[in-house]
């Protein structure tokens, strides 16, 4: 894993105000606000689990999950489960657990790989792009992402 | 040697997980590299037919894992992204890597967002 490191794309126009006065909320989301559990979580990990090691078995590209990735993820998606719709989970070749929003025209991943760290970032069709790298304890950066990735979310009034 | 930014690509996929047939997208675990590796496996399909292309994923690519669908995209995404397109053309002749990711998992990030939302889902038809 890389050295810890805070980075932001600041290629584009600062991206959170913009994105969230922006992109609108498509019906599929809206039906997903705020509506999943930690039982949700806990049968998609376990059935990530079981693929992962289904998977090893006859591939020999793809990389185990270390637990401590599916133990973060948990932890992540706790702290969120009332302010985001559930992401969509998946395992990454490269050893790591997926979490992907489609919030109007763009997409916003986070990936964990049990190192105490989550990559996290947003794209967006017309180009609009937020990424990083930070702690999972993180006090500013990662809450940031999570209240934009929030706000993406909300119905507009 | 590059190909045309018109040349279309596919990247077999073999996880559920990884695509949605109800949202009809790619997710970005479909574009994620092996672990240590700086290439992304794909074939070239522009002069093929459906049936040719599913042919090549049953024949060439899927051994014991089952074929579940692909992401179809054009080589200028790629491009657009700093990456190449390389033939490698020792297992097929329509083999191509997407190269080179790099070895930041940020940067990885990146790349597999903007290729999975350029990309298109194909669902692999049953027989």
């Amino acid at each position: 894993m890389e050295t810890p490191q805070k980075k932001l794309d600041f290629a584009q126009p600062p991206v959170e105000e913009a994105v969230v006065a922006k992109e609108g909320l498509e019906s599929s989301s809206v039906a997903a606000l705020h509506s999943f559990s930690l039982d949700d979580v806990l049968q998609e990990l376990n059935e990530i689990r079981e693929e992962v090691e289904e998977t090893c078995v006859v591939a020999d590209d793809v990389k185990g999950v270390p637990e401590s990735a599916y133990d973060e993820t948990l932890s992540l998606l706790k702290g969120i489960l009332h302010d985001t719709p559930m992401p969509d989970m998946m395992w990454l070749e490269d050893g790591g657990i997926g979490l992907e929003w489609r919030p109007g025209n763009g997409i916003a991943t986070m990936s964990l790989y049990g190192d105490g760290h989550v990559i996290y970032g947003a794209f967006f069709t017309d180009k609009r792009e937020i990424s990083g790298i930070c702690a999972l304890s993180d006090p500013a950066f990662l809450p940031g992402f999570l209240t934009t990735l929030s706000r993406l979310f909300q119905p507009r009034t | 040697m590059n190909f045309s930014g018109g040349e279309k690509l596919t990247r077999f996929i073999f996880s559920r997980r990884h695509f949605s047939t109800e949202n009809k997208i790619v997710k970005y675990a479909a574009f994620m590299p092996p672990p240590d590796s700086e290439d992304l496996s794909v074939f070239r399909i522009s002069a093929l037919s459906e049936s040719e292309v599913w042919g090549i994923g049953r024949e060439n690519v899927q051994g014991e894992r089952t074929l579940k669908a692909r992401a179809d995209l054009s080589a200028e995404v790629v491009y657009e992204n700093n990456l190449e397109v390389i033939p490698d053309t020792n297992a097929h002749a329509l083999h191509a890597n997407i190269t080179p990711f790099p070895a930041d998992k940020n940067a990885r990030d990146r790349i597999a967002r903007k290729l999975a939302l350029a990309s298109r889902l194909v669902i692999m038809p049953t027989e």
